[in-house]
């Protein structure tokens, strides 16, 4: 019977993949900002010098992109498996919360243990979360979109009031936690950057979840809920089961962000810590494609975009925002790539033929609801 | 009695912009498409609003660019979700956040501020003159302190409810969330009426936004819509196709806020009745799945 | 038996129609003229095309080469508009309502009197009574149709076809859903409907009906159109036999006798039930035994309860009372992942709902039914290399097209996928063999191959149930077939001694055997 080669090495189409989204970035971004007045080569010049020249800059980038790989592997792997958590965003805030919380109270204990407990207690504290919102809807159907949503703004606030009140630093304004122990911070890996030992901790989360999403039966199995779950339960998988699952990683992967930034460069929780953090995760999953070495790459490119725009605005003055958005515009046409390419499709073959056949527009029954789930 | 006069108040402002961006979300919804982009377009609504009436000096001019913005911001969302065939959330996600960021952008560039922007030549929507009924108790003076986009408010939910009840095109909406093939069958343009719809719905969130940024108060900041396109969308999911029912929620949700403004004025820590409006939409939503949830199983048995 | 058509003038004719998909050509070179006023039914077996070539008349799709010519005048369909326009209404096999509208609603969908922005409710009320009045076909006009009987949703449909003017109807497979009365209702219905003047194209694979029915009758084979024939000149024999392309009793080679086992039990049903729903029947108390070596066939019209049976024997619903035996143990309470590791494979009936996600691509299609056992297999690899190979040949060996392990089933052809499931279903020599509507799709000769296979399960001990819409197919495969009624098993044949006939009979609730 016929022999097989091993799999083709994959990286030429990922990196054609990876210049093209850059190619089109970098468009995007010199249109607007000749839009705005702003010279594209400035911009770019500026971007580099913040960013790139030099060990402190790249190891700037690098603490930025950390918490945001952790959380865009929670976004990655949920959606991934068929269910949107958008409560990412809180899951992260009450996981910092907690995580501030195990860091001063609990200890001090030995080092690596102290800063596990923060780690795990981070992490169960946005799997609780995000557990209650799978409840509902395995369960009673609530649809999780439209709950999680609501969530963030309950969970935040709680987080906000545990700083604010019970677990107050009176010796601080409004709002902040004390400062955790130094047992339960992580040891700075270069000295005058915020670059931390803590990326081993990254390293390894990304090694085990590498496996699991793209070698181990647990993974194929999740990929099978996210496309089709009658197709899942008919094969055999406790659906029910795995969507908690599901949505609980999530969870627990937001919160384990959050203890991660305690542990790492805040040391403490404070009001309006973090806002926005879990929704720049949701972006990175989408953009990524759930794939988990794709997820470390862009939440790299991205905190290199968005400290490259911090660059930008102190040297042309244009809002660092333009990054977020620019990024945003690309997303939007990876959402709809599929879509795009038909079009374009279609388009060239009316220019090249004359006659209309094929399928009418009838028949080209697409639905983008989300029947399937 | 001031205690209700604030209560009301407060809960028709919050309520108003939620009613507007909840038709736009019912109107999308009757339609299939659940729409979770009302936040942002409610966001951006705002802030083309105060922008525009910044710089052309009336409010009136503000309200009809958000609105001709809302409906372009509409017309995007339906080509990336109809002709493109996006999945309407993860482009609904994506859009909230572009919205998002490109109102703090475009604060940025164009005020040169950031956070949030007001300023004494920005004119908030004028109020209704009620003459004679300002002057009955209670009532008056939160009758009196409604702007024109607020009394609005009435006729455009009674067209809907029309529309949706009565009308030819009410009931092609209708069947498109119900059944695409059956309109398709009909040889009615589907991706057509699904465009149109969206273009609708960005609309009234264009009107939402005026009213939020230009109605009780007069100034933009970054995040102001906090929620309440999501808020709006819980609720219409809540009352399904019924307008009024809609309107009633939202009264209802806003009188929570109310609620909660005053019992930050007491002696209870402020996160809690800052989360009354969210919490209660949550507690309702699960109410009604599990209402449902025992009536199928009832059936089963 | 049917009277002959007021007149030969031919309303519609097609010339020539030419339609593929992609590699698959599902109308070949097809002719077809239908007279003014007659009944005109289009015979076929499943994927003859002929729903292809309706919804090609219907202005659904358009053809790549060929005519259409409607009272003699060419026309060009754009839409399903363009066919209402000139009169052309179809009822579809799945019905185009909106299940929350009511049946008013639904009738005027689209074609609304008044203007657009008119109130029209009360107008369409009266005037879908009108209509009533005028075509005998009652319904309620305020009611929901999801709250509607399946023949009344139909009558639905077809008043809608009638409200767009439509004078020329098409009806695809009609009788699939209806209980034997409703069919003896809808006919009567249909032939008043000639009688005002409209003229009727049948879809069916059913030669009784036809036989019953039509005035003339087309015949399909493989994309073409084979002979049309006047209905009172020929007789189901013939027809059958123009059908499968050669005479059917030569065609099936002669049915194994089933190995003599010891007839242990492998599947036990006991008492099971399920609820009633709006067009199914739901299970009344069943009981079936399938035992080793044996085949069981099911027949039954849709929505008496046969899709229940096949959920709850897989595991994949529960009932609401009863119980299920695997091999003498209680496995009531086990999802159908615990049954397969237990011995049990099943091809669920609706392959894109349950059985294929087309974004997986073969291999992984392949393994995900492999069920780990304990915790740590599932972080061991998902696929070896010698697992590919297997799965490359069994690919090779049940003649899956491209045998490539890598290739996604999207860009499979439905064939093709149906295949992959039986080499997914099958290649584990299961103990018990579920199939729900295996050869739905698939051309004569996988088909073939599948009964081969099936039979080979079987002599080795396997228990297999068999459910299938072509009687002819299961007389030919099974070894016992129980008919299914109104959730119950009304009768139990055996293909030996009993004809397909004997057990249309039963399904319908005509005849009711003392078991």
């Amino acid at each position: 019977m016929p022999s097989f080669e091993p799999v083709p090495f994959r990286l030429p189409a990922g990196l054609v993949e990876v210049l093209a989204t850059f190619g089109i970035i970098a468009v995007i971004g010199a249109v607007t900002l000749s839009i705005m007045g702003a010279s594209p080569v400035a911009a770019g010049l500026a971007a580099f010098h913040g960013t790139l020249d030099g060990t402190y800059e790249i190891a700037g980038v690098v603490a930025l992109s950390l918490p945001l790989i952790i959380v865009g592997f929670g976004a990655s792997i949920c959606f991934k498996g068929g269910y949107y958590n958008l409560g990412l965003e809180s899951q992260l805030i009450l996981g910092a919360a907690a995580g501030s919380i195990a860091g001063y109270y609990a200890g001090p204990l030995w080092s690596p243990f102290q800063i596990t407990l923060v780690l795990v207690c981070g992490g169960l504290a946005g799997a609780v979360v995000a557990a209650v919102i799978a409840w509902l809807r395995v369960h009673l159907n609530v649809d999780e979109v439209v709950s999680s949503l609501l969530s963030n703004y309950i969970v935040i606030l709680f987080a906000i009031f545990l700083a604010t009140y019970p677990f107050r630093d009176e010796s601080r304004f409004n709002g902040a936690m004390h400062r955790i122990l130094p047992s339960a911070r992580m040891p700075t890996m270069i000295s005058g950057t915020e670059l931390t030992w803590g990326v081993l901790v990254v390293v390894a989360v990304s090694l085990v979840l590498f496996w699991i999403f793209h070698r181990s039966k647990l993974g194929q199995d999740w990929a099978l809920m996210g496309r089709s779950v009658t197709v899942a339960r008919s094969a055999g998988i406790d659906v029910k089961k795995f969507g908690m699952m599901i949505m609980t990683s999530s969870g627990f992967l937001a919160g384990l962000a959050g203890a991660f930034m305690i542990s790492a460069t805040q040391h403490r929780y404070f009001a309006n810590l973090a806002l926005g953090l879990g929704f720049d995760g949701i972006l990175i999953g989408m953009i990524a494609r759930y794939r988990i070495p794709a997820v470390v790459f862009w939440a790299l490119a991205y905190s290199w975009m968005l400290l490259a725009a911090d660059g930008i605005e102190q040297e042309v003055g244009i809002p660092s925002e333009f990054a977020q958005v620019v990024i945003a515009i690309v997303i939007l046409g990876v959402a709809v790539r599929i879509g795009l390419l038909q079009w374009v499709r279609g388009w060239r073959q009316r220019w090249f033929k004359s006659s209309g056949t094929g399928s009418l527009p009838a028949m080209r029954m697409f639905s983008a609801n989300r029947e399937g789930r | 009695m001031d205690l209700i006069v604030f209560i009301t108040s407060a809960a028709l402002a919050y309520a108003i912009p939620i009613v507007y961006a909840g038709i736009g979300g019912q109107i999308s919804l009757a339609s299939g498409d659940l729409n979770i982009a009302l936040e942002g377009e409610m966001l951006f609504g705002a802030f083309v609003a105060v922008a525009a009436t910044y710089f052309l000096g009336s409010p009136w001019l503000g309200i009809l660019c958000a609105v001709i913005v809302g409906a372009a911001l509409g017309l995007l969302f339906g080509i990336l979700i109809v002709s493109l065939k996006g999945n309407v959330f993860l482009v609904g996600i994506t859009y909230n956040f572009l919205l998002a960021a490109l109102t703090v952008l475009l604060l940025g560039m164009i005020f040169g501020v950031r956070g949030s922007f007001s300023s004494p030549d920005l004119i908030g929507i004028p109020k209704l003159p009620l003459g004679t009924f300002g002057d009955i108790p209670f009532l008056g003076s939160v009758l009196s302190s409604q702007t024109y986009v607020a009394w609005f408010l009435i006729p455009v939910v009674f067209l809907w409810s029309y529309v949706l009840r009565s009308t030819p095109l009410g009931l092609r909406i209708r069947a498109l969330g119900d059944n695409q093939e059956a309109v398709r069958s009909a040889g009615l343009n589907v991706d057509r009426m699904r465009l149109g719809v969206q273009i609708v719905c960005g609309m009234l969130c264009g009107i939402a936004g005026a009213q939020l940024a230009l109605g009780a108060l007069t100034l933009f900041s970054a995040g102001m819509s906090a929620g309440r396109g999501f808020v709006a969308l819980a609720i219409v999911i809540l009352v399904g196709q019924r307008p009024w029912m809609l309107v009633l929620a939202a009264f209802a949700f806003g009188i929570t806020d109310g609620i909660g403004i005053k019992l930050q004025q007491a002696d209870v820590p402020a996160q809690f009745p800052q989360m009354l409006p969210y919490a209660v939409t949550l507690l309702a939503l699960i109410l009604v799945a599990l209402r449902g949830h025992l009536r199928t199983t009832r059936r089963s048995r | 038996m049917t009277s002959a058509p007021n007149s030969t003038e031919i309303c519609v004719e097609l010339k020539g129609i030419t339609k593929r998909f992609g590699a698959v050509v599902a109308n070949e070179d097809v002719s077809l003229d239908v007279r003014s006023g007659e009944i005109h039914a289009i015979v076929g077996e499943n994927g003859a095309g002929k729903s292809t070539l309706m919804s090609i008349l219907h202005g659904m799709q358009l053809p790549d080469t060929g005519h259409i010519l409607i009272d003699g005048k060419e026309r060009i369909f754009h839409s399903a508009r363009d066919a209402i326009a000139l009169g052309i209404g179809m009822v579809h096999q799945h019905f185009m309502l909106a299940p929350s509208l009511t049946s008013a609603e639904n009738i005027v969908l689209g074609y609304e009197p008044g203007t657009s922005l008119k109130s029209n409710t009360r107008d369409a009320t009266a005037l879908v009574r009108e209509l009533f009045n005028r075509f005998d076909l009652q319904v309620p006009p305020d009611t929901p149709v999801r709250e509607l009987a399946i023949g009344a949703q139909q009558r639905v449909e077809i008043l809608k076809a009638l409200h767009r003017g439509a004078r020329i109807l098409i009806l695809d497979e009609p009788t699939a859903v209806l209980s034997p009365e409703e069919v003896e209702t809808l006919f009567s219905r249909l032939r008043n409907l000639r009688s005002s003047g409209i003229t009727i194209i049948f879809i069916s694979h059913k030669l009784r009906e036809v036989m019953a029915l039509s005035d003339r009758v087309t015949v399909m084979r493989r994309g073409k159109t084979v002979e049309t024939l006047t209905t009172s000149q020929t007789d189901q024999n013939q027809l059958a036999d123009l059908m499968v392309g050669s005479s059917v009793s030569s065609d099936g080679k002669p049915r194994p006798v089933p190995a003599s086992h010891v007839r242990e039990s492998m599947l036990r049903l006991q008492s099971v039930q399920s609820p009633t729903r709006p067009g199914n029947s739901g299970l009344k108390d069943l009981d079936l035994d399938i035992r080793r070596g044996e085949i069981v066939g099911i027949a039954a019209i849709e929505g008496n309860g046969q899709s229940d049976l096949m959920e709850i024997a897989a595991g994949v619903a529960s009932p609401s009372a009863g119980q299920v035996f695997f091999k003498g143990n209680d496995v009531t309470r086990l999802h159908v992942g615990q049954r397969r590791a237990l011995g049990l494979a099943y091809v669920p009936e609706d392959r894109h709902r349950d059985a294929i996600a087309l974004d997986s691509t073969a291999a992984e299609t392949f393994l995900s039914t492999r069920r780990p056992k304990n915790w740590i297999d599932w972080f061991r690899p998902a696929m070896s290399a010698a697992d590919k190979a297997r799965i490359a040949d069994l690919m090779q060996d049940f003649d899956v097209r491209p045998a490539d392990p890598d290739v996604l089933c999207r860009s499979m052809s439905g064939g093709n996928q149906q295949k992959l499931v039986f080499a997914r279903e099958l290649a584990d020599n299961a103990d018990c063999i579920l199939l729900g509507q295996p050869t739905r799709g698939i051309d004569i000769g996988a088909s073939r191959a599948l009964f081969e296979r099936i039979w080979r399960s079987r002599d080795k001990g396997a228990g297999v149930l068999f459910l299938s819409a072509d009687l002819d197919e299961l007389f030919s495969v099974a070894d016992r077939i129980v008919v299914m009624f109104d959730g119950r098993i009304v009768s139990e044949l055996d293909p030996q001694s009993a004809v397909p006939r004997d057990a249309s009979g039963f399904m319908t609730g005509a005849a009711h055997a003392v078991l």
